[in-house]
């Protein structure tokens, strides 16, 4: 909670970046839905379909949170990573936190007045299924997307600056992802490469079961992946971190 | 040419204290590199779906997207980090130290940090246009090589005055990134695109109001003959010289500005 004020404060620190961010975020969702509608103009059905998908994903995106690499990564090559080893707190655990408060306060003000002004979109083009499902999945998500970040900050160990590898991250699932263009019109061997990785079930997984009824065998399968995935960055964070903590040596005071 | 001389020397001792750490100087060309390769990825993916935007295939896309990509690379390479960045200078007070030096305030920014990472993005950029314009060799002529040169130039020109007044809304602001992220970079994701697939005020804000639809979409329409209006032929042959124009009157709001600053208070 207490970080959760401090970066509500921060945020609003500046009223007008504020206010300006908030007109961006509605920006960009107005101008992707332009181009949906022209693209689709002779088939009303697609751009109902395309309306809600733009609009929910870039909701969606506003859950992920992309701060956690330069976090640790930026106490890592700044050294302050040490002083972190003697506090009885885990990095890690901190630096969600701090990003998790960063996700509600971007919430509270990007993506409420986001939502506020697509409701009449939103609730025009009804047909929405699995809500349950969907949350879960956002949850897991969530969890993928930080644990992958997470390791990119611990590998700044090696690569001592990380925002090229967290820029090329970032690319990556804007086209992978199915966040912008759904992987179902992605060409053939793109399609097949997103699909093997796990980038998928952070927006198209969500979005198509939001917008269809799907089998419960595909679900459970879906989710199980999912949940692999999941185990094999946090096994990967684990065994950097304690890399990092047997390789580690600190000089000074 | 003192002022090329002094900032010549300043890149090689960029370039010098980047090299020290190889990897990432390369990653950060390549990650640039990437980011606009994606870009590319995605118009080429939207245009096999579609067949064309518009009457837009994806050559004709790449030009359109190319032309803005590269102008823009160019001017960041020299006003990107400390230019448009500007508040950082001011809200941490390092601006001051600046002005007790000899050499124009402007002219110390732009030595104070090279955008090498924009190299990335120029080349990108150039791999595409060029190879565009082989497969589209058919519609280019002398004098749309020569217009291509000079509407180049009149987009850089652009792109360095919108980084230049942005950057100079902070003497008055203390913080104008965010509102250079919607006016600059957000609204300039439209003229990615052929303004004719949006309603016509847009077209009208991005031509009048917010002129980045000359960095780009009138020079493209005069170079892939897609010119169908007087208004549109006079916009995309009078490019460069707006471009300059308009530089000038960055010159002049940053001058301004500058008159303005009293220091942040830091």
């Amino acid at each position: 909670m207490h970080f959760f004020k401090i970066t509500i404060k921060n945020s609003i620190m500046y009223r007008w970046s504020a206010l300006f961010s908030i007109i961006g975020s509605v920006l960009y969702i107005a101008i992707a839905l332009m181009l949906w509608r022209f693209l689709y103009q002779d088939t009303p059905d697609m751009v109902s379909y395309m309306t809600k998908y733009t609009i929910v994903s870039n909701i969606i995106g506003m859950f992920y949170a992309r701060g956690m690499a330069e976090r640790i990564g930026g106490k890592v090559s700044s050294g302050a990573f040490v002083t972190d080893l003697i506090k009885p707190i885990n990095i890690f655990t901190v630096s969600w936190q701090i990003e998790l408060a960063g996700i509600c306060s971007d919430f509270l003000l990007r993506g409420l007045p986001v939502i506020l002004v697509y409701s009449p979109f939103l609730i025009s083009n009804t047909g929405y299924y699995n809500i349950p499902a969907v949350l879960i999945s956002i949850i897991l998500g969530h969890i993928l997307f930080l644990l992958v970040y997470s390791l990119l900050g611990f590998l700044a160990f090696i690569l001592i600056e990380i925002w090229p590898f967290v820029r090329l991250l970032d690319d990556t699932i804007r086209l992978l992802a199915g966040g912008f263009i759904p992987l179902a019109i992605l060409p053939g061997f793109i399609s097949s490469i997103a699909s093997a990785l796990p980038f998928r079930y952070l927006y198209s997984f969500p979005l198509e079961l939001l917008f269809a009824t799907v089998d419960m065998s595909k679900l459970i399968e879906n989710y199980i992946i999912l949940i692999i995935w999941i185990c094999l960055f946090a096994m990967l964070n684990i065994f950097t971190y304690r890399l990092a903590l047997r390789k580690a040596v600190v000089q000074g005071g | 040419m003192e002022f090329l001389k002094i900032y010549g020397c300043y890149v090689k001792m960029f370039i010098k204290a980047r090299m020290e750490y190889r990897c990432s100087f390369f990653a950060g060309l390549f990650a640039n590199f990437y980011c606009y390769f994606i870009t590319y990825t995605t118009f080429w993916v939207i245009t096999q779906q579609f067949q064309t935007i518009d009457g837009w295939a994806f050559d004709d896309m790449v030009i359109l997207y190319g032309l803005n990509l590269f102008t823009y690379s160019v001017a960041a390479t020299f006003f990107w980090y400390n230019v448009l960045h500007l508040e950082q200078e001011i809200t941490s007070g390092r601006l001051d130290g600046y002005l007790i030096r000899p050499m124009g305030l402007l002219q110390q920014l732009v030595c104070s940090r090279f955008g090498d990472t924009a190299l990335g993005q120029i080349s990108v950029s150039l791999i595409f246009i060029s190879l565009c314009i082989v497969r589209i060799n058919y519609k280019m002529t002398i004098f749309t090589y020569i217009y291509l040169f000079f509407a180049v130039i009149g987009g850089v020109l652009m792109q360095m005055g919108a980084m230049i007044i942005f950057g100079s809304l902070s003497f008055w602001m203390l913080r104008s990134k965010a509102l250079a992220d919607i006016i600059y970079f957000d609204f300039r994701t439209f003229v990615h695109y052929p303004l004719s697939i949006f309603p016509s005020f847009i077209r009208i804000i991005l031509t009048y109001v917010l002129p980045w639809a000359i960095i780009n979409y009138y020079p493209s329409l005069i170079i892939l003959q897609k010119v169908h209006t007087t208004e549109e032929f006079v916009l995309g042959i009078l490019s460069p010289i707006i471009g300059i124009l308009f530089f000038m009157l960055s010159l002049s709001v940053f001058n301004r500005g500058l008159r303005r600053y009293s220091g942040s208070g830091s």
